[in-house]
């Protein structure tokens, strides 16, 4: 299955929201990047706007260092797989996996309607 | 001395003047308090979480919101069985702080309202019926049983959903409080406007002094509600969703 991202190339304001709030949380994360996933071909009208987003095919489908892809179990689709998360420190390291986990389950996952794919 | 209630308003709320307005019109007294002053939130003995799109419902509705300054003071009053009320985007909070079904710990949640089946905003009239004994939840407690409460349903995520086992235990442990019905009465599937598991409009905690409920009784709270009154009802007279507001009132007075 080939994976379409579709991120923001303006500023996003979900994506700093996430950051801020899991600081709050207690996660050592400074910098948050959010794309949404699309199998390459279902990405629906509208989802992509030169004008404010940069899309790319992922050569991998599977959550990359530093990323944690939430995915909606039993949910209606619109084509939309997953919302990827890309967790950074300030040295722009990815976060690792336990860090990940945690910023999973403290914020970005509802495990009652969502899963969580973490970068090993 | 009367209790006090705290109607909450975090960024993007946007139903608070008239569910602060509902709860005068019942005797309450009842104070909207914004985000900036969470800190004051200690002194209320009773919270009213109103509908709207705190913090633009970032990541999902009411992720962001049930980590909020404001949610610690709500938990802590939960906990000590202070009433509490979400409508709406109130109500997902609730679920999102485990506060509602409560059977999980805190902040960590068991079932959420989420995407409607059409994938689309619905805003239509609805009937809640009462399902659960009166006595299951502090705040139905003075309403009569089978009561049917007309409301309003706007929302774009109002869809129970659980893992199979949670909903299980939902169901078994009596969560469900008001269930979507036709205005008749009836409860059935084709009553429910949005695809919510076990037809819930409304669910409580096991303790029953937390309340969660999707749609709004505070928008069908007057005579000016109803677009066909054809000039023969009182604008400002007290209309069905205002029973709900009542049965608040009366158990504020009883946990007095």
């Amino acid at each position: 299955m080939s994976l379409v991202a579709i991120t923001l190339k303006i500023p996003d304001n979900e994506a700093y929201t996430a950051l801020r709030a899991l600081q709050r949380l207690g996660i050592d994360v400074a910098r948050v990047q959010r794309s949404e996933l699309y199998r390459e071909h279902d990405v629906p009208e509208g989802a992509y706007n030169p004008n404010k987003h940069v899309m790319h095919i992922l050569a991998h489908a599977a959550p990359s260092a530093g990323e944690i892809w939430i995915e909606e179990l039993d949910g209606p689709s619109d084509g939309r797989r997953f919302v990827a998360w890309r967790l950074l420190d300030a040295t722009q390291t990815p976060l690792g996996h336990n860090a990940l986990e945690l910023a999973a389950q403290r914020l970005l996952c509802n495990p009652a309607i969502e899963k969580a794919l973490i970068a090993a | 001395m009367s209790a006090r209630v705290a109607v909450l308003v975090f960024p993007g709320t946007n139903s608070e003047e008239e569910t602060h307005r509902l709860l005068r019109d019942c005797g309450v007294d009842a104070e909207i308090v914004h985000w900036s002053r969470a800190e004051t939130l200690k002194s209320y003995d009773a919270y009213v979480l109103p509908g709207g799109f705190a913090y633009e419902d970032r990541i999902r509705a009411g992720a962001i919101a049930a980590h909020d300054r404001m949610m610690d003071f709500v938990i802590e009053g939960a906990q000590k069985q202070r009433l509490v009320l979400g409508i709406c985007n109130g109500a997902q909070m609730l679920l999102e702080t485990g506060l509602v079904p409560g059977t999980g710990p805190i902040r960590q949640p068991t079932a959420a309202f989420t995407h409607n089946t059409s994938r689309h905003f619905i805003c239509m009239p609805v009937t809640m019926k009462l399902v659960a004994a009166p006595s299951r939840c502090a705040i139905t407690a003075a309403l009569p049983e089978h009561a049917c409460v007309p409301a309003w349903a706007a929302h774009g995520q109002g869809r129970l959903a659980a893992h199979a086992d949670d909903l299980a235990v939902i169901a078994q442990g009596d969560h469900v409080v008001f269930a979507y019905a036709h205005t008749d009465g009836r409860v059935d599937a084709s009553a429910v406007p949005n695809g919510s598991a076990l037809m819930a409009a409304a669910l409580t905690n096991r303790e029953g002094n937390v309340l969660a409920m999707m749609p709004h009784p505070e928008r069908d709270g007057w005579g000016y509600s109803h677009l066909d009154r054809g000039g023969r009802r009182d604008p400002l007279a007290p209309s069905g969703g205002s029973v709900l507001f009542a049965a608040f009132a009366a158990a504020l007075r009883v946990s007095a």
